[in-house]
């Protein structure tokens, strides 16, 4: 066996010409189908990774089909309800800045509270609260950076809240770039000056979000909340990640369709090419049958010759995937898959491939692959070397 | 129904299934052209040219083989994977029950696994014996061998798209309950213990004194015997759980993916034992069930001693 | 020992049936070299073809120490021929682009030998056809004599039993012909079967040959 793949691997080298057509194109689809997956898995693994940390549920006011301020005395009455352990009521909002026509989203945070939401309170830990709450401070994610140093607003910026006055709200901090996707285009500052800054009145809250860590009284604590008030909106984790989930899927699934057409017509060109059975093919085969080659081996010695076709192509293009979407961040793919948002997000795309993902953009080249070659092959295989050696 | 396509195991997995049926299927077209046109004493290039079709047929089913291999494996990552959208369902186990054809489905897809391993030892020996002796009998074989695939493939449709992401289904606990309705044919372990070790003393018995027809049949009891104990007994000593009775959930990482040791042993076991009633008397076809056959037991029981020594209780 | 009984072999067209070969019949005796004479067309390499086990006939049998191999699947016809066959045709079949070293790999590989065992009988076939000291070379690279060399080197590797020599010095000149004569005889002096077929006039009176054969339009004269 090692003899016959010895050999196989002299003579792919030497007839390098004939497979690199095929080699090239493989590694072109190869790389564009890794792209899709590598990073619809990034997105995926940081959305979940980013939603983990998030409240179980989100209560806000409903009526009429509008959500409206929630009343903060509902805080109180959902402590009450058995397996909820942490309630805490969310100042936030967009603010419009007219002139350049962007949006900024606002969070208000209580920096003497622990927070529901976990990843802010890994943020506070780092921030020194009498340094942060001695003026009118806020920190702000890169996207909004970006846009404020357009502006020439290195220090601070002017919020102009619906009572008309005017708020300086000097830069503390900057939010490092890699938790963009959610929070590229945030501001974080003092609850209270976000009450202010949002028109808030006293007495109400944006929204509610509490947490139940015991997964198995999730459903009943649901139930409690519902009937608690009928003006209500209620938002579970579960939901939202099923949300993500079905969103991807659908737009990985878009995908898949115009994959499945290209390559079905890369599958046709195959069998094109392979069918025309040249000259030095035929003699190659004529040779080996002369010199007591079987049938089924020389089928085989093909079958493989293509395999390590394949698989050189695979591994070319799953690199060239990895490299365009790890290092050079996935320009153009990236803004189908994220949208085209407000600020323009720089995305950094984390490595988070599974095994079962590679193992999926292979077999789905491969199988196809072979199958389209199998009777090709086997025809040249089978032709009589004493019909072409004459 | 249609949030099942759009997830990207399924639909690959289903894409791959039609390939492979589509090349099988033109082995079926080529089978029933030879076994028309062949005739014992046609002149031997008549022959000949019937010869050279037939390696198509043998190469694809070749190539499907290892792709179903490859894709029984996948399959169960596949369905794992579902079970996150799938309400209800914590592991393999609830999905696959979900509805009425996720089991005949996975029987299915071991059966023709098998199935296609012996024609393979069938066409072996067909190829080496002069004479074309099995060579009729291996394509009337292959044509069992297709509607079986066929019916896989239609299961398989029927199943993925009557899968809902709405409806709960049940889970293991649930499924794997010992009540007096049970399918199993015992009503207490022990006895299904000592059948099984019996039949396993039997079949070394047999494979020793090499009784090919013997073997065969035991075979075929001890598939059922090892699903029962496996899912009613030792499967909880492998998850240290008493109430966890699942056969799927030992292809998990977090078992150390012992059910592919498990299972892969006894479906080789179960192949050499049944492909001693096809192949003509060969050696290595005994020793290999009595190799894996003790394999397959051993790792097993392992499970049990080990259990028992660490914990020095009884589950 | 080769028995050909009653041969018949046709070729079917669109709307006509060719018969290449009718009726023949021959015996081939260890050791023996037996020479195959007719004009291009009479068939010469179509009873090659079913001598050597590439071809089957429509009717007749071939029988090979008793055993009608033209029964026989591929599987042991291909392993008679692995084993027992060396050709020698006037086209080359040679893969150009490879070294003369690599094309002697080609029958080799099929046999489960070690490496070094490989390298030992390449060398011994080389040195047997006078070609070692172009080895490493490209086959493209070699004349006409040389490459000839080459296909008795890779035709000798396996140390068969039979050779089957199709128009072997149809590409040669006079000098290189008489040179392969030479080796001929030398390797019938071995013990080999030796089964040539040549329109070319220059195996008309050698000594060495125990049968003659002629075959016009098919069918022996």
């Amino acid at each position: 066996m090692l003899n016959k793949l010895n050999f196989l691997l002299i003579l792919l080298l030497t007839y390098k010409k004939k497979h690199l057509s095929i080699f090239l194109l493989s590694s072109l689809l190869i790389s564009i189908v890794s792209s899709v997956v590598f990073i619809s898995s990034s997105i995926k693994h940081d959305i979940f990774h980013t939603l983990e940390s998030q409240a179980d549920f989100t209560i806000q006011k409903y009526k009429a089909g509008k959500v409206l301020n929630t009343p903060t005395k509902w805080i109180d009455e959902f402590l009450q309800i058995d397996g909820i352990t942490n309630v805490q009521g969310r100042i936030y909002g967009t603010h419009f800045y007219e002139p350049a026509e962007e949006y900024f989203t606002i969070i208000g945070i209580d920096l003497f509270d622990t927070q529901v939401v976990s990843s802010l309170n890994k943020l506070i830990d780092d921030i020194n609260t009498t340094q942060f709450l001695s003026r009118q401070n806020m920190i702000i994610g890169s996207d909004v950076k970006k846009f404020l140093d357009e502006y020439h607003y290195f220090d601070y910026y002017n919020f102009r809240p619906p009572d008309r006055s005017i708020e300086k709200v000097f830069i503390y901090d900057t939010l490092n770039k890699h938790s963009n996707i959610v929070s590229g285009d945030t501001i974080l500052m003092d609850i209270s000056l976000a009450r202010k800054i949002l028109g808030v009145e006293d007495g109400y809250v944006t929204d509610i979000i509490l947490t139940t860590p015991n997964p198995q009284e999730i459903d009943t604590v649901k139930i409690k909340l519902r009937i608690s008030h009928f003006d209500m909106r209620l938002i579970q984790k579960e939901e939202i990640k099923k949300y993500y989930q079905n969103l991807y899927n659908y737009k990985g699934g878009i995908f898949l369709v115009l994959y499945i057409i290209v390559i079905l017509s890369f599958l046709l060109i195959l069998y094109q090419r392979y069918s025309i059975i040249s000259n030095s093919d035929a003699k190659e085969v004529a040779i080996l049958r002369q010199l007591g080659w079987q049938i089924k081996e020389v089928i085989w010695f093909k079958i493989l010759e293509n395999i390590f076709v394949i698989l050189s192509a695979y591994i070319l293009g799953v690199s060239l995937a990895y490299f365009y979407v790890y290092f050079l961040n996935a320009p153009i793919l990236k803004n189908i898959f994220l949208g085209y948002s407000n600020l323009d997000i720089q995305t950094i795309f984390s490595p988070a491939i599974s095994f079962t993902e590679l193992f999926l953009i292979f077999i789905f080249f491969t199988v196809p692959f072979i199958a389209t070659i199998t009777i090709p092959v086997w025809r040249l295989s089978t032709k009589e070397p004493s019909e072409i050696i004459k | 129904m249609t949030d099942i396509f759009l997830s990207y195991e399924v639909s690959i997995h289903l894409f791959i299934q039609l390939i492979i049926f589509f090349l099988l299927s033109i082995s079926f077209y080529f089978s029933i052209i030879i076994l028309k046109n062949y005739q014992i004493g046609a002149s031997s290039s008549i022959q000949y040219s019937l010869e050279k079709k037939s390696y198509l047929i043998l190469t694809i089913i070749q190539l499907s083989l290892i792709t179903k291999i490859f894709l029984l494996a996948f399959f169960t990552f596949t369905i794992d994977s579902l079970s996150t959208i799938i309400p209800g369902a914590m592991c393999a186990a609830g999905v696959i029950n979900s509805n009425q054809f996720g089991v005949p489905l996975i029987l299915l897809k071991i059966s023709t696994i098998i199935l296609i391993m012996l024609w393979l030892v069938l066409n072996n020996q067909d190829l080496k014996t002069k004479g074309f002796i099995y060579f009729k009998s291996k394509l009337r074989f292959f044509l069992l061998i297709y509607s079986l695939l066929f019916a896989e493939l239609i299961i398989e449709l029927f199943y993925f798209s009557s899968l809902t992401t709405t409806n709960p289904v049940y889970c293991c606990s649930n499924l794997y309950k010992e009540t007096q309705e049970n399918s199993s044919l015992f009503l207490d372990t022990l006895s299904l213990l000592i059948s099984f070790y019996t039949t396993y003393v039997l079949i070394m018995i047999a494979a020793f004194t090499k009784s090919r027809y013997l073997l065969s049949i035991l075979a075929i009891i001890f598939l059922y015997l090892s699903y029962l104990a496996i899912v009613y007994f030792f499967s909880a000593y492998i998850y240290e759980l008493p109430t966890h009775k699942c056969p799927y959930c030992l292809l998990k990482g977090e078992y150390h993916y012992i059910g592919y040791f498990i299972y892969g042993s006894l479906i080789l076991a179960s192949f050499y034992a049944l492909s001693a009633s096809i192949y003509k008397f060969h050696i290595s076809t005994f020793k290999n069930s009595i190799l894996w056959y003790t394999l397959f037991v051993l790792i097993l029981s392992m499970q049990f001693i080990l259990y028992i020594i660490t914990n020095k209780t009884f589950l | 020992m080769i028995v050909m009984k009653n041969i018949y072999k046709s070729f079917e067209n669109e709307s006509e049936i060719f018969h290449a070969l009718e009726d023949v019949s021959l015996k081939i005796q260890e050791g023996e070299m037996i020479l195959i004479q007719g004009e291009s067309g009479s068939g010469k390499s179509t009873l090659l073809s079913i001598l050597g086990l590439l071809m089957k006939p429509t009717s007749g049998s071939v029988e090979i120490k008793g055993e009608n191999i033209v029964s026989f699947s591929d599987i042991h016809t291909s392993d008679y021929r692995k084993n027992e066959i060396g050709f020698i045709t006037q086209n080359f079949h040679l893969f150009e682009e490879l070294t003369v070293k690599d094309n002697l790999l080609a029958p080799l590989v099929l046999h489960p030998l070690s490496p070094y065992e490989i390298e030992k009988k390449i060398e011994n076939a080389l040195t047997i056809a006078n070609i070692h000291h172009k080895k490493e070379q490209v086959v493209s690279s070699l004349s006409r004599g040389e490459k000839q060399r080459c296909i008795i080197a890779r035709a000798l590797v396996n140390n068969p039993k039979i050779l089957i020599c199709d128009e072997p010095t149809a590409n040669l000149d006079v000098k290189n012909s008489l040179l392969f004569i030479e080796t001929l005889k030398k390797l019938k002096k071995n013990g080999r079967t030796i089964i040539l077929a040549t329109h070319d006039t220059i195996f008309e009176n050698l000594t060495f040959i125990d049968q003659k054969i002629s075959l016009k339009e098919g069918k022996i004269d």
